[in-house]
């Protein structure tokens, strides 16, 4: 409690609104993480049967399941969620064991970026499948 | 140097309990999935440049090893999926006592098993 109001004495009115400490910010990650998972619950169902039946298709078989404008939809929802709750994840890894500042920032940008450039490159493969 | 003397708890010394283990091989699962997601990713740009590209892949998707493969993806998805209920429902305070936790492990473990097994034995059938 003395430690804490040492600290309040210390910090500037826009930290003391913000009430965030050390740690820069709030709980967006672990909620987010969590609404993503929820979403995710019937995603995965419908992800588990697609690739038991795709699995050995040849090419007709693949364009006749995307022709479906229901399974289009759902795999472009699958993949913006599952890859934004895996960033989140990966996130929190590279967070936990990579300690260096420097290699920690680098890993974090290229996961990110990453992530965006994966999403996009499958959305757009999705729709192409779909219309041709 | 007494060698009987008691050694603290370190990783390799200390006999993990099994939320332990599931905690761990979630992280793991969830790694797995991530990396595979990408190379989904990369097999549904390979669909859409055409039946060409399609068939360059198609051999390899098709083989008993791939599907080996997309087996364990799917259960390891099945498995991230039914300990993530379980993290859902400790985040709302439920079940987080030590024997309610270690039944909701074998439960998890179990449906995940039970959910692949199904999902392959309907799409066989």
């Amino acid at each position: 409690m003395v430690i804490r109001m040492a600290l309040g004495a210390m910090q500037t009115t826009l930290a003391k609104v913000k009430g965030l400490g050390s740690a820069h910010n709030g709980t967006e990650h672990f909620w987010w993480q969590r609404v993503s998972a929820l979403a995710l619950i019937p995603l995965v169902l419908w992800l588990c049967f697609s690739l038991a039946s795709l699995g050995s298709s040849d090419y007709n078989s693949v364009k006749n399941w995307f022709d479906s404008i229901f399974n289009a939809i759902t795999a472009s929802l699958f993949v913006v969620v599952s890859l934004y709750h895996g960033q989140l994840g990966m996130q929190m890894v590279i967070e936990d064991y990579i300690s260096q500042t420097s290699h920690r920032l680098i890993l974090l940008i290229a996961l990110k970026l990453g992530t965006v450039f994966a999403c996009c490159f499958a959305v757009f493969a999705i729709i192409k499948l779909w219309t041709i | 140097m007494i060698k009987s003397s008691p050694i603290s708890p370190h990783l390799q010394r200390y006999k993990l309990p099994l939320n332990a283990w599931f905690s761990i091989f979630h992280r793991l699962s969830g790694i797995a999935l991530f990396i595979g997601f990408f190379l989904i990713t990369i097999l549904l740009v390979i669909a859409s440049h055409g039946e060409g590209a399609w068939q360059m892949v198609q051999p390899i998707i098709s083989h008993s090893m791939s599907q080996c493969i997309v087996f364990l993806f799917t259960f390891i998805l099945y498995f991230h999926l039914c300990n993530g209920i379980r993290h859902l429902f400790w985040d709302i305070g439920k079940g987080l006592d030590l024997a309610s936790a270690s039944r909701s492990a074998k439960i998890a473990l179990t449906v995940a098993i039970l959910l692949n097994l199904l999902t392959w034995l309907f799409v066989w059938l």
